[in-house]
């Protein structure tokens, strides 16, 4: 991640041919270089008090994600209204949208779980260890946003254990097989995500936190007191984060933002390539 | 350079004996430095010595070779002994050095000017090199960058010197090159033995004041090597403005919007349009006790009155 961050690209592919294996910008970075996710082979947490911004980095994945030419949407969204935005797109892309209903997001996620058996079987039958862009295979992306409502508000505690469970299998088996987890939750302590859970996710973006423990708890222990806090995020900035990798150093990042009406745009765009089966040829950027 | 670490007087505001204990301290501590170089001195002056003279021994006569090797000894002993000695004020001007350095070049400057024309003109160039710096956005910022790396390395020095000590001889941590970066300053450090990145992470928010700066932050240099750090200084919030997204910029612009379906709007959108009705499953909620527990001394406490007509109250 630190490699990706710190060499930006000459330019930003914004058109159909991009790819779920491309890097996502995401932001800038302290230095004004763009920021850049590796998102098929990490999974990500997003977290932080509310009002922090976490919906604007899940936006711009999500919007990165339907304009791939490979990418087979699953978002779940008990609020409606972020991920709620791209219902019709998912739809036209063959993927599925889960509002507050636990149900309905145990039995998708049942799915996915077979989905993942079958794409090892298939790895495992080549001789492989992971897909490769090469493979032309759809990345399956699952967005779940306030993942807290299904782990710890909504269902019986059953089917809250089941949730967590599935979320734990995907997001522990589920990256080399082209199927990455972006979850976001305000505060991902224990009574809400298992720490079994939350320390799977290879990417933590941490957002404003109320305390020096809720920041350490998204971003791993002792970061708060090397300086690293996400306490000390100015409250007048939302959209600013630090973002962690796998072994790496926390980087303060602010998130690019989309507007309500050009998420309108990309969703009347992507619905409108994807269900009349064309694809309107893009110039890349200069 | 604290001097407080090593057999200070636990007893502040004594007399007599206990001042001197502190003159000792210092003593031991400018002591240090003359007793490596002395050591180092006999050391090297043994070793160079040596294989001088038994190199010697190849051109010339064996007791002429051994003049020849204490002179090369004493000359290259001397000369590290000597460097030893002096390390507090090669410090000090490897401190003071970038300040050293603009010094000599102003003067140097003005010297080399006066060779070619007159003190006003010199003045004159001067002062509009000093004038383009304050007056134009791009160097005065520049400028303001580089001042601000300077002072971050004496602010820096004071903070080891006061509250950070590495060892009982005071030695400080060396403090490498400072780099300006857009939300601050970043100084390489050199711990010494005695410091640890854990320790400084301790200090962050007492440097930070002491730098004059919003906060800091601490990261190893090198994997490699727990001893090179990075500080970054932290006094600018480079992270206030709107970052656009680029997703949309080369969307065509005649797409059709899609048509979604209109959702039918719900109307009662205020409390008191919901209905105070308990639809909780009765057999959800926890059963009501039948009665009062008994007394302590065994005795059921009374639930109703003996008075029967006071029953339906």
């Amino acid at each position: 991640m630190r490699a990706a961050l710190s060499e930006p690209l000459a330019t930003i592919p914004v058109a159909p041919s991009m790819s779920m294996f491309d890097p996502v910008f995401i932001g800038i970075d302290e230095f004004g270089h763009p920021a850049y996710l590796d998102l098929v082979y990490h999974n990500l947490l997003d977290a932080g008090e509310p009002g922090g911004g976490k919906s604007v980095l899940i936006q711009n994945l999500v919007g990165h994600a339907f304009l791939c030419h490979d990418f087979t949407p699953v978002l779940l969204d008990p609020k409606w209204v972020e991920l709620g935005m791209w219902m019709e797109a998912a739809e036209a892309a063959g993927g599925v949208f889960i509002g507050p209903d636990i149900e309905a997001g145990l039995r998708v996620l049942r799915r996915l779980q077979k989905v993942m058996d079958r794409r090892y079987s298939w790895l495992v039958a080549h001789g492989r260890r992971k897909f490769l862009p090469s493979d032309l295979i759809k990345v399956i992306g699952i967005f779940i946003d306030e993942l807290a409502y299904y782990t710890a508000t909504t269902g019986t505690p059953e089917q809250q254990k089941e949730f967590i469970a599935l979320v734990r299998d995907l997001v522990a088996r589920g990256r080399a097989c082209a199927m990455p987890v972006i979850a976001a939750t305000q505060r991902p302590s224990v009574d809400i995500i298992p720490t079994s859970l939350r320390d799977l996710f290879g990417y933590r973006a941490a957002f404003r936190c109320t305390t020096p423990n809720s920041s350490d708890i998204i971003l791993g222990h002792g970061w708060a007191s090397a300086g690293f806090n996400a306490q000390t995020i100015n409250p007048t900035t939302p959209g600013v984060f630090y973002l962690i990798a796998e072994g790496g150093i926390p980087e303060l990042v602010k998130a690019a933002y989309l507007s309500d009406e050009q998420i309108h745009q990309l969703v009347d765009y992507v619905t409108w390539i994807r269900r009349t089966g064309e694809s309107h040829p893009v110039s890349l950027a200069a | 350079m604290s001097k407080g670490s090593f057999g200070t007087p636990k007893h502040k505001g004594g007399l007599g004996r206990r001042h001197t204990s502190v003159a000792v301290i210092q003593h031991n501590v400018q002591y240090s430095y003359l007793r490596t170089a002395k050591i180092t001195f006999y050391v090297v002056l043994a070793v160079v010595g040596l294989f001088a003279a038994v190199i010697s021994t190849y051109y010339l006569h064996p007791l002429a070779a051994v003049p020849i090797g204490l002179v090369a000894g004493t000359i290259v002993g001397g000369l590290v002994a000597a460097v030893i000695a002096i390390w507090p004020v090669l410090r000090a001007i490897w401190w003071w050095l970038p300040e050293i350095t603009f010094a000599l070049l102003l003067v140097d400057g003005w010297v080399y000017l006066q060779d070619w024309t007159n003190p006003i003109i010199t003045g004159v160039i001067y002062a509009s090199i000093i004038a383009a710096c304050g007056l134009i956005p791009f160097l005065r910022r520049y400028v303001l960058a580089l001042a601000w790396c300077l002072i971050v390395r004496h602010r820096l020095r004071v903070c080891f010197a006061s509250f950070l000590s590495a060892d009982r001889h005071g030695h400080l941590p060396f403090i490498g090159v400072a780099k300006p970066i857009p939300v601050g300053e970043r100084v390489w450090l050199w711990l010494r033995p005695g410091l640890s990145l854990e320790q400084l992470e301790s200090q962050l928010g007492r440097i930070a004041v002491a730098c004059w700066a919003a906060s800091v932050t601490v990261t190893k240099a090198r994997t490699s090597n727990a001893a090179v750090i990075y500080l970054d200084i932290k006094r600018r919030d480079v992270l206030g403005g709107l970052v656009g997204s680029p997703l949309t910029e080369e969307l065509p612009t005649d797409v059709p919007a899609i048509i979604r379906p209109v959702p039918t709007l719900p109307a009662q959108l205020d409390l008191a349009d919901v209905p105070d009705v308990d639809d909780t499953d009765p057999t959800e909620r926890p059963a009501k006790k039948t009665g009062r527990a008994p007394a302590v001394n065994g005795t059921p406490a009374k639930t109703t009155p003996d008075n029967p007509d006071l029953d339906w109250i």
